[in-house]
């Protein structure tokens, strides 16, 4: 019932405890060491939505049908659906950014980072279909995603604005009680928060809230500030699961070779027909 | 970079001593010394933080040195300074009006042309000769005791990494480097091996992982400790690592790497041996052991040590700004394009020729 109420309010204080085993603690700290994912639908879109055809649709003799590219690919293709992670809904987008937004849909194929295998940034990376493992000492904190090997760490000591802006940006921690609240700021404009063409602007600040509920359940909430893009600050929130036994191996998901003939297909000697 | 006038300063230095062969692990009881490592919360030694391995020091040793393991003060002191004096010339204002065609042909280390405009401020190899228990070193291969790779077993072949069959022709062709696969040479590793820039490394420490985050690419070893090795034949990148501590040293085994990293010409049977051993509140001394029985008769081993980086590490986001890659085939295409019109250009006044005489 606790995890019911917490999911209806994304900025209530986590619990720190709702059920499972007893949390592993190091450093005096909640012990988060292990292979993590979610289990909802986030990565492609974070709003409500319910399931659709095709990630880029096109004007069909009745209703849209999905984009030429993406046609073989039948059910695969397609969107499954997601009750959405933003609290209240709707992203509160300025006019302007709802219409790029708007736009992006309609290129999606072309936009979205993560169909040319760029660093996913932060929130996406955290709630990408794929897991990710976090390292965690006394007085270390690092997270190894699986997809594109991307990686953060974590400062524990603030250095100030980042000195250069970057894909996964800079990250500085520090704990409150039990919970660890993550300020991310130097990103770049390159990353979107999923599939669905949700964007930013390179000012957008981060501030990530991860806390144990139990041994095998982090409630991960982050605050979204970007003025450039959104007329308020917003939050998401969702669960993030313990990956247990022969599940709990990170792997390597190196997608710059998996991309190359769409990237490059056309440089080729002798491009395939 | 003068990267010409580097090698001289490395080869010039080489002159001969005694012999100082070392043993694997055997000298990181007495590196260790005094010095006690400290403990993490887990109970395992504390490896954890940012470490570098850049240094003037190369794996293998230099000929002239011959089976000496350690340089005299005045062969130190000679590159050092040679390195300090290229890298303070190398600083020096340049005069703007000098173009990349006045630059030497060949400048060293494979660059040429174009390439030997990577100057100083590009790159960050070290500034001293690698010292392991105070001793500046000659080479990081102490066994065989002439500091070298052992002799490859008949019929090995060992391609050029930088050399590649039908270069420009597809992305595939290409280099991992070049195409951001992972680092050039051997960052990663394993064997972890200094490159010319960003030999940067922080390692992490849970119950039951340990993680090398490496600058290059990004890339993150992941060793499982008290694991078995995988036995369904796959290979990843970086191969299959696990580890287990014996008292203060950390101990790494990787098998099952695949044939695209493959370490001078050893994948399929190849098993390195890594050992971790906090040696100074700044060091960690590090030691390799390489055994392929298909490629070499006898294994070889070395040692370095890491020393500890003030910094952080920064994102090497290597695919998201490659634009090199497209340009190495949009240039290829271009230079067969021009190739082309050439042969056309040049059969063209035959052919108007020939319907000349047929008027």
């Amino acid at each position: 019932m606790l995890l019911t109420m917490s999911y209806a309010e994304p900025g209530a204080p986590a619990h720190k405890k709702a059920a499972g085993g007893a949390i592993d603690r190091v450093g005096g700290h909640p012990n988060f060491s292990g292979v993590w994912s979610v289990m909802n639908t986030a990565n492609w879109n974070i709003e409500p939505h319910l399931a659709s055809a095709a990630l880029e649709l096109r004007p069909g003799p009745v209703v849209p049908v999905p984009a030429k590219a993406i046609v073989a690919l039948g059910a695969v293709g397609s969107v499954p659906a997601g009750m959405g992670v933003v609290a209240g809904g709707a992203i509160p987008y300025t006019p302007e950014a709802l219409a790029k937004r708007e736009d992006n849909k309609k290129h999606y194929l072309e936009r979205d980072p993560e169909v040319k295998c760029d660093l996913p940034g932060v929130p996406r990376a955290n709630y990408m279909s794929l897991p990710f493992q976090i390292v965690q000492s006394a007085k270390t904190f690092l997270f190894s995603y699986e997809y594109a090997g991307a990686v953060r760490d974590i400062l524990f000591s603030d250095p100030g604005p980042a000195p250069i802006d970057s894909w996964m940006g800079q990250s500085v921690g520090k704990w409150e009680g039990d919970t660890l609240v993550v300020t991310v700021t130097g990103m770049t404009d390159g990353t979107w928060f999923d599939r669905a063409g949700n964007f930013h602007s390179g000012d957008m600040k981060v501030v990530e809230r991860w806390s144990l509920m139990n041994e095998n359940t982090i409630r991960y909430e982050a605050e979204i500030n970007d003025p450039a893009t959104f007329t308020r600050p917003w939050k998401i929130s969702m669960f993030i699961y313990r990956r247990l036994g022969e599940d709990a191996r990170l792997q390597q998901f190196k997608c710059v070779e998996f991309v190359e003939e769409l990237m490059y297909g056309d440089l080729r000697k002798e491009p395939l027909k | 970079m003068n990267a010409k006038r580097f090698t001289a300063l490395l080869a010039g230095a080489a002159i001969s001593a005694l012999a100082a062969p070392a043993v694997f692990a055997a000298s990181a009881a007495a590196a260790a010394g005094a010095y006690k490592a400290p403990m993490n919360d887990y109970g395992q030694p504390d490896l954890e933080g940012t470490w570098s391995n850049a240094t003037l020091t190369v794996l293998e040793r230099p000929k002239e040195y011959g089976t000496r393991q350690v340089m005299t003060a005045e062969e130190v002191q000679k590159i050092e300074g040679g390195a300090a004096q290229m890298f303070a010339a190398d600083a020096a204002p340049r005069d703007p009006k000098v173009k990349t065609t006045d630059l030497p042909h060949e400048c060293g280390l494979g660059f040429s042309g174009a390439g030997c405009g990577y100057n100083a401020a590009w790159i960050d190899p070290g500034s001293t000769v690698m010292r392991v228990n105070g001793e500046p070193r000659t080479s990081f291969i102490t066994d065989p005791p002439d500091g070298r790779l052992p002799p490859y077993k008949p019929g090995v072949t060992v391609p050029n990494m930088y050399m590649r069959a039908h270069y420009g022709e597809n992305p595939e062709n290409q280099t991992l480097a070049e195409r951001c696969l992972t680092s050039f040479g051997y960052s990663a590793g394993p064997v972890m091996l200094p490159l010319l820039y960003n030999n940067n490394y922080e390692i992490a420490q849970s119950k039951d992982t340990v993680a090398i985050v490496v600058e290059m690419v990004h890339d993150v070893r992941i060793i499982h400790i008290g694991a078995k090795h995988r036995t369904d034949g796959e290979r990843p990148w970086m191969g299959d690592s696990i580890g287990w501590y014996e008292g203060p040293t950390l101990v790494v085994e990787t098998t099952n790497f695949p044939q695209a990293t493959a370490l001078r010409g050893a994948w399929k049977e190849l098993k390195v041996t890594e050992r971790f051993t906090r040696v100074g509140a700044h060091r960690i001394l590090y030691q390799f052991k390489v055994e392929d029985p298909t490629v070499w008769d006898i294994p070889w081993s070395g040692e370095y040590e890491f020393s500890a980086s003030k910094g952080r590490i920064f994102e090497y986001a290597c695919h998201e700004g490659n634009y090199a890659l497209e340009g190495i085939l949009a240039g290829a295409r271009a230079d067969e394009a021009a190739a082309a019109a050439k042969k056309t250009a040049a059969a063209a006044p035959a052919a108007a020729t020939t319907v000349t005489k047929k008027q």
